[in-house]
């Protein structure tokens, strides 16, 4: 990074938190304020920081990879979404309001007791302890790879930072940052896409761009065929994610807490809907930059593999022979890949159908054979060096920003990368701390604490909680594709969690005695399910919900049957 | 221990929508349709720009 990058990237995050901390500076000495903002935002503060919660560095670095690899059709896991954001608007948010709640858990406890409150709290303390950790480190193994930063350094700056104005500032604080981190989000996304059409040779338009990417399937954003194993279809998407968004932004407190903090009813339920509109289309841009992004390396080669560390390393190896070879095949073919995608570019301008489907037939052979030298690259790696996660396409988006982005706007996207990150540790730190205050320490002592201890809980447990994820992030090993490590965890337990609130909200026969044990019967079977089986994650969202569901009832009706009234 | 939840008030005046949106239902219905005609795009960008059969 040049130092007009380091500039706007320190300059942009010194602005934005400061601002946070300083128009916040009153509202932490109480620890009301301090634990629900000062519920005076509107419906956009409400709506960006929604968003921006749910909206990780994840979401800029995985997601144009996937398009990259894969094709937009990762866009159906968002398609039960608008709907969700409906229900958990009609029906879960006015009953917050009405009982005046801090947390989500404590609607268990008015409805089922004590018991559903503490578990319902430590099943979202479990998953997003764990998932905080992975929303740090993913970032900074990125950016440790591509920019040479230390790893060490990069998870505590990025922690450190964090947990400082979430424990100074609190919930209104991190609102605050959030609005103003989402908007230059939206903006590197609007930059990027900018860029990488600007990139293209100038005799490739918008629509050539789009030929190229229909060629290889990569606007495929739907799929109808119905699979439980496929992980992204249009039935999965909308189903499986219709049950993910309900638990994740009705139950999940690192949401809760976000529109709890809205001036009223109405500005709350605008900011939820507002990511119902929004959030497709905004996903639909970040893939698209992904897809073009592909387009841009059908005319300028792109490395061999993405980690370039990595790859690097293996060739220190013995097998650098071998990847010596491959990189002077991967040149070739890659040649041969540009004079193709030309080929489909010319027949698209002015040639008949017929010239360009066998164009495009050619191009997409040449490309099967430039991949096969792809994965055989992989493979020789892995294999010179044990252990090594050897999937790329996590690096592919911030390796194109480094290489191709002017100087200015490479540190503009290190900061989105930064601000995601940042944005959605505090959210989910906020919430920790928070949760494990209220409905753990303060729920289970004996006497009453006075504000001032609760104001102090607060803040230590939200620090523990920053030193919990940043001692998990240290330690992490890379997972499959990050994204979906963090989608996949939240999955497992979300349908319990959810199945818990069904049950509260809509089950009235469903008993207290009945709900706890039936919850942890339809978690370890979960897990079981999924150490097991082979079915798509998202679908645990309604199996969870469904077996503690049913479970809860069918004990309830053992333990306590209908008495008859005429008895 | 079971208690039912307290209810929301349809009628309270705090769940009103801003008067440029209409009713609730409406804002509703319009989140969904506006969510329809995003999908139906992006069906149509695929189909126009697909890949040779």
């Amino acid at each position: 990074m040049t130092p007009l990058d380091w500039l706007v990237l320190l300059g942009t995050a010194a602005l934005i938190i400061g601002r946070g901390l300083w128009v916040t500076r009153r509202n932490t000495h109480t620890a009301e304020a301090y634990l629900r903002g000062d519920t005076s935002q509107s419906w956009v503060t409400v709506g960006l920081a929604v968003m921006a919660t749910q909206a990780s560095a994840i979401t800029f670095l995985s997601v144009p990879g996937q398009a990259y690899e894969d094709g937009m059709r990762f866009l159906q896991v968002y398609f039960g979404m608008p709907l969700a954001m409906i229900v958990v608007s009609v029906f879960l948010v006015p009953v917050y309001y009405r009982l005046k709640v801090y947390t989500a858990y404590e609607v268990l406890e008015a409805r089922f007791g004590v018991g559903a409150r503490v578990l319902g709290a430590s099943l979202f303390l479990l998953q997003r302890g764990l998932a905080a950790g992975i929303t740090l480190y993913a970032p900074a193994i990125i950016l440790t790879a591509l920019l040479g930063w230390p790893l060490e350094s990069t998870v505590w700056g990025i922690g450190g930072a964090v947990i400082l104005y979430t424990v100074s500032g609190g919930a209104a604080a991190v609102a605050q940052t959030q609005k103003h981190q989402m908007v230059v989000m939206l903006l590197g996304v609007a930059v990027a896409a900018v860029v990488v059409v600007w990139r293209l040779p100038e005799s490739v338009g918008v629509g050539d761009a789009l030929t190229l990417a229909g060629t290889f399937g990569r606007l495929d954003a739907i799929r109808w065929e119905f699979n439980l194993a496929d992980r992204y279809n249009v039935w999965s998407g909308v189903l499986g994610g219709f049950f993910l968004s309900l638990s994740y932004f009705g139950t999940d407190q690192s949401q809760v807490g976000r529109y709890l903090g809205g001036r009223s009813l109405t500005e709350s339920r605008l900011g939820l809907l507002f990511n119902g509109v929004v959030k497709i289309p905004m996903q639909a841009a970040i893939l698209l930059v992904g897809v073009l992004v592909f387009v841009f390396y059908l005319f300028e080669p792109p490395p061999l593999h993405f980690n370039q560390a990595l790859l690097r390393q293996a060739e220190a190896t013995a097998a650098a022979p071998e990847l010596a070879g491959l990189q002077q095949r991967w040149q070739d073919q890659r040649a041969l890949l540009r004079h193709d995608a030309q080929a489909v570019v010319a027949a698209a301008q002015g040639g008949t159908l017929a010239e360009l489907q066998a164009a495009q037939r050619q191009l997409l052979a040449d490309q099967q054979l430039a991949e096969q030298t792809r994965r055989t690259a992989k493979l020789v790696i892995a294999k010179a060096l044990p252990g090594r996660e050897t999937k790329d396409s996590d690096y592919i988006f911030l390796s194109f920003v480094q290489r191709w982005l002017p100087p200015g706007l490479v540190g503009l996207l290190v900061a989105v990368i930064l601000f995601a990150a940042m944005s959605s540790i505090a959210g989910e730190l906020s919430a920790l701390g928070t949760t494990t205050t209220l409905d753990l320490w303060k729920r289970l002592r004996r006497q009453e604490p006075d504000q001032r201890q609760l104001l102090f809980a607060s803040r230590a447990f939200t620090v523990l909680w920053g030193g919990v994820a940043v001692a998990f992030a240290s330690v992490a090993s890379l997972l499959d594709n990050l994204i979906q490590a963090v989608n996949i965890l939240g999955s497992l337990f979300y349908g319990t969690v959810l199945g818990l609130f069904l049950a509260a909200f809509f089950v009235a026969r469903i008993s207290g005695k009945a709900v706890v044990p039936a919850a942890l019967t339809a978690q370890v079977t979960v897990i079981a399910l999924y150490l097991t089986t082979d079915i798509g994650f998202l679908w645990y969202n309604l199996i969870g919900c469904a077996l503690v569901l049913a479970l809860a009832l069918l004990l309830t009706l053992a333990i306590e049957p209908r008495r008859d009234p005429a008895a | 221990m079971s208690q039912p939840l307290a209810k929301a008030t349809p009628t309270d005046a705090s769940l009103d929508p801003p008067p440029l949106l209409g009713s609730w239902p409406r804002v509703y219905a319009w989140v969904l349709i506006s969510q329809f005609l995003v999908a139906a795009a992006l069906w149509a960008l695929a189909r126009v720009y697909g890949a040779p059969q």
